[in-house]
């Protein structure tokens, strides 16, 4: 209960209320440009973030989170693209009803089912979260070695090319996490004598470049799209009819997306897909799909707003961050010294309201926002991409520079964007490697606690229930896709369209 | 002769020159913001002192300061760090046992005298902890580690509580001792709690909220006097564990930084910990004003630490 | 068919000289292993620093392993999700030398005077010759640059 007094006071304080309205516009125009998307945003904001205090500096990387989401799906209708990957299903209907003449009407259901959806998500998350971060009084070495390598297991049904490629990915971030002095040997690895790598590679100018230089240069292979507004239209609230047709599918498809969410490393571009083929399966009309059927406009909204409150429970409760946005929200608290877990919330009751009150008045402030003005936000869309990243990459390279006063790690920068650009044409993601990058060190540690906790006998990791159930999840998780694929039932083609940067 | 003469000359120069040189230096200092650098990551026990610490010294050198940390290698990193830098005073950093021990270690090329303790801020007690329940007492507790192994929890391989366990397995002639590091006090209170590991040493902000939520117990504090604050807890000499271990924290400079450089960020350094936040800060742990020493005192404390760590120095690395 | 069939087969190659490559990669790191320092047993609890990364080069290794043997057993139709490739536009690399250039111009002529440069020499190299709109923004953009990390966050840049 006190909590909730928190987070009243949290959004009656005017310059809270502030930043809220200035970060969700921010994170709306963001998310509507193509290829900006929360990650980015997130990213680039780093070097800024860890110089704010605590609490407002991580609520402000939830609101944009949350606003970001919502924004992809302005273009989505509008322009027949995807503003963040989390949108792409929504392409599939938005843009025929737009076609139609009824943009209003598909920004409206946009609008509604993202708000319900990310509202509800975020409350199931200020319920889930204390109870979650509770249990962690349980968690050892074992359990969090366990849920580490749950974590990483996720990367088998992440979206990409291959699951073998995702593992090597991840292996490749949990390598480039050993660089630096070992913390318990003062042992240098991987540093080549470079000074600059004593402290360990740069993880924020590792994210900066592989998640904003990557999409640079992938932007410079298609410098000749065009866009164009294809359809205008005023947001217009759902019709009682249309509402009585999407509510049960916005509550199932929320549903869907938070515990989507809140599995480890999966984010709301999976949350999305997977809510929209459910719609589609248990459809009586499933010819309407893909031709501007309201349901398929609400389902993925629904489910990609309400997996950011998802994805914030475990990184919030045990510091393993819920999908791509919430690896680097999660560096930005550890930089900030705030470590996540039960003490969190005994030392820090008011960051934690923060960010609860952030996440849910961003949501309420783009309902606000998506109502009064989607026809100008998507206007933004039509900024010239040969004006618009050459401004976002000098920001990056500033950013990067800025947070140690060091050109090595603007080098760091640019090396890890060309770097990503390549892997990821051979189908080697990004999100892989910063999950291995940020998993790293806890896989490594907690290892090593547990070898010396059992002796040496490290199979009694087994014997420790809540480790053995997630090392069970683990190889559910790894070999689910494999048998998934076996019956058929994994879906290549929507797998296909599904590009870019998770989330 | 003629040489000699010619050459004592040119020391009387260069030394004239350079105590003009020092005087100016003196006059100018500060000329930029002064750096502070923990040792460990932020947020824990030292970066908290470190901020108190200097809260007030940025206000009284009229400059700012900017606190940085260099993690890795106990103190490696942040040696390293202020190896790289001038001796000009513009480069602060904490000095603790971690200090001592990296030098010890070898894994920099710095020795006690290539540093000046400058002041001295904390002297804080460590207390024994266990589970809630797991002992009787202290002395249950000592007989218990004589005949059993015993796993101990505690900060980095190499560091100050890392040195302090083996000296506790020594004085107490423990018959097996697996150290077991975690990152942070939290991890560790935990993992005493959920049984994973014996036994702690801890300061008592550290478990302050635990123990009164009676998950674990206090078997003794490490000092040769009960505390005024807690009388009910032993010392260590009076359970069978005759070793007194205050954490001892301050802040140094490079040796070569000019005197009249280090007398004046010595004199705004104390004058910065007689404030009032500081002293609140101090009244936290139990202390009081007399943790704080200028450099004479703690420089002799930090030597007499230096050499005491050689007595281990075998054991822990092992040559 | 032949062609599309031999394409096919050119993705395949692809796939396997890459997994040759991470696997050299791997095997590369894993010697760089040896070269760091041994630290005594009770430092090292049992666990030298080697282990962790070596292990998880050892599973990188299999990994890629697996995966250029699927690339020469797998059927033409499974390969066909993958599709060919369009080969990189040489805009990508010159954006990289560009990006290199602005780092290095940097230190050298000062961070402002080299993002003048830079804002528009990267804005041209992607086909803009809208001059006034260029102008406009990037003269924008400097200024909102300085007002943030030299006035607000008070950063020393070069």
């Amino acid at each position: 209960m006190d909590s909730l007094v928190l987070v009243a006071q949290f959004l009656t304080d005017p310059s809270n209320l502030m930043i809220i309205a200035v970060g969700t516009l921010v994170g709306l125009i963001v998310g509507a440009l193509p290829g900006l998307g929360s990650v980015v945003l997130i990213a680039l904001m780093l070097p800024f973030v860890v110089r704010m205090d605590p609490t407002t500096g991580i609520a402000l990387c939830a609101i944009v989170y949350c606003a970001t989401t919502y924004g992809g799906s302005l273009t989505a209708i509008l322009i027949n693209t995807p503003g963040t990957p989390a949108a792409a299903m929504t392409t599939f209907d938005g843009f025929p009803l737009a076609q139609k003449g009824q943009a209003g009407r598909a920004l409206g259901i946009a609008t509604f089912s993202s708000a319900i959806g990310g509202i509800l998500g975020i409350l199931v998350m200020i319920v889930a979260t204390p109870l979650l971060a509770k249990l962690a009084y349980q968690f050892g070495p074992a359990e969090f070695f366990a849920l580490a390598v749950f974590g990483m297991s996720m990367l088998a049904s992440i979206s990409g090319a291959s699951m073998i490629k995702n593992f090597i990915g991840g292996a490749f971030g949990l390598l480039l996490a050993t660089i630096g002095t070992d913390l318990t040997t003062g042992v240098e690895r991987f540093t080549f004598g470079q000074p600059d790598l004593y402290e360990g590679i740069a993880v924020v100018q590792i994210m900066i470049g592989i998640f904003a230089g990557g999409e640079l240069l992938r932007q410079a292979t298609q410098t000749k799209v065009k866009r164009e507004l294809i359809a205008e239209g005023v947001t217009r609230l759902p019709s009682w009819q249309d509402f009585r047709r999407i509510w049960k599918t916005v509550l199932r498809s929320t549903g869907i997306g938070t515990v989507i969410g809140i599995l480890p490393a999966e984010g709301g571009k999976v949350a999305a897909m997977i809510a929209y083929n459910e719609e589609y399966r248990w459809s009586k009309n499933k010819d309407e799909f893909g031709k501007g059927a309201i349901e398929g406009i609400a389902a993925p909204e629904a489910a990609n707003n309400a997996a950011t409150g998802g994805t914030m429970v475990p990184t919030l409760a045990l510091g393993i961050p819920g999908g791509g946005s919430t690896a680097i929200i999660l560096t930005a608290m550890l930089i900030l010294g705030l470590r996540p877990g039960p003490q969190l919330f005994v030392e820090q009751p008011d960051l934690l309201a923060g960010i609860f009150g952030a996440m849910l008045g961003a949501n309420v402030c783009f309902l606000i926002y998506g109502l009064l003005g989607a026809k100008l936000f998507s206007r933004i869309t039509l900024i010239p991409t040969t004006i618009l990243w050459p401004c976002v990459i000098a920001l990056a390279c500033l950013g990067a520079y800025s947070l140690q006063q060091s050109m090595f790690d603007i080098g760091v920068m640019i090396f890890f964007a060309v770097l990503g650009f390549f892997l990821n044409r051979h189908g080697y993601a990004p999100a892989p490697i910063i999950m291995g990058l940020i998993l790293g060190e806890l896989i490594e540690t907690s290892l090593k606690q547990s070898y010396l906790i059992y002796d040496g006998n490290l199979l009694a990791i087994l014997g420790q229930p809540i480790a053995l159930a997630f090392l069970l999840l683990s190889l559910l998780g790894i070999c689910g896709p494999l048998i998934a694929k076996a019956l058929g039932a994994f879906r290549d083609k929507q797998a296909s369209l599904l590009t870019g940067n998770d989330e | 002769m003629y040489r000699l003469m010619d050459g004592m000359k040119l020391v009387a120069a260069v030394a004239i020159v350079s105590c003009g040189a020092s005087q100016v230096v003196a006059d100018d200092f500060p000329s930029g913001p002064i750096e502070v650098i923990n040792n460990s990551k932020p947020g824990g026990g030292s970066d908290i002192f470190l901020r108190f610490a200097t809260e007030a010294a940025a206000e009284i050198l009229d400059t700012s300061i900017i606190h940085l940390s260099k993690t890795g290698g106990v103190a490696t990193n942040t040696l390293k760090y202020v190896q790289s830098k001038p001796a000009d005073g513009h480069t602060l950093f904490i000095v603790n046992a971690g200090t001592a021990l990296t030098m010890m270690s070898g894994s920099i090329d710095m020795d006690q005298d290539d540093i000046i303790p400058l002041v001295r801020g904390t002297v804080e007690p460590e207390f024994i902890v266990v589970q809630a329940g797991r002992f009787e007492g202290g002395a249950d507790f000592i007989e218990y580690a004589k005949s059993n192994p015993i796993k101990q929890a505690g900060t980095k391989v190499g560091g100050n509580a890392h040195v302090n366990a083996l000296i506790m397995k020594n004085t107490i002639g423990m018959a097996q001792q697996t150290y077991v590091p975690f990152e942070k006090s939290g991890e560790i209170v935990i993992n005493v709690i959920n049984g994973n590991v014996d036994v702690a040493l801890l300061n008592h902000e550290e478990f302050a909220s635990q123990a009164a939520a009676g998950q674990v117990d206090v078997l003794a504090v490490l000092l040769p006097e009960r505390l005024e604050n807690m009388p009910e807890v032993p010392t260590g000499h009076e359970i069978g564990l005759p070793m007194d271990s205050p954490q001892i924290r301050g802040l140094g400079v490079r040796a070569g930084t000019p005197e009249e450089v280090v007398d004046k960020l010595e004199a705004a350094l104390l004058e910065s910990m007689k404030s009032d936040t500081y002293v609140e800060y101090l009244k936290g742990s139990g202390q009081d004003l007399t943790s704080v020493t200028g450099r004479d005192a703690f420089g002799a404390e930090f030597k007499t630490m230096y050499d005491n760590y050689q007595s281990i120095k075998k054991e822990l690395l092992g040559g | 068919m032949s062609t599309r069939e031999e394409s096919l087969r050119k993705t395949d190659r692809t796939l396997f000289l890459e997994s040759i490559a991470v696997m050299a990669f791997a095997a590369t790191m894993y010697g760089v292993t040896h070269t760091f320092r041994e630290v005594p047993p009770i430092l090292a609890q049992g666990i030298q620093p080697t282990a962790f990364p070596r292990a998880i080069l050892i599973i990188m290794f299999l990994l890629a392993a697996t995966q250029a043997f699927q690339a020469l057993k797998r059927p033409a139709t499974e390969a066909s999700s993958f599709g060919k490739k369009k080969p990189v536009p040489p805009l990508v690399f010159l954006t990289i030398v560009l990006l290199i250039a602005f780092a290095m111009l940097m230190p050298i002529v000062g961070t402002f005077p080299a993002m003048a440069v830079f804002l528009p020499g990267l804005a041209v190299l992607w086909g803009e010759r809208r001059w006034i709109l260029m102008g406009l923004s990037f003269a924008g953009f400097i200024g909102f640059a300085y007002g943030l990390f030299v006035l607000i966050m008070q950063v020393p840049l070069p």
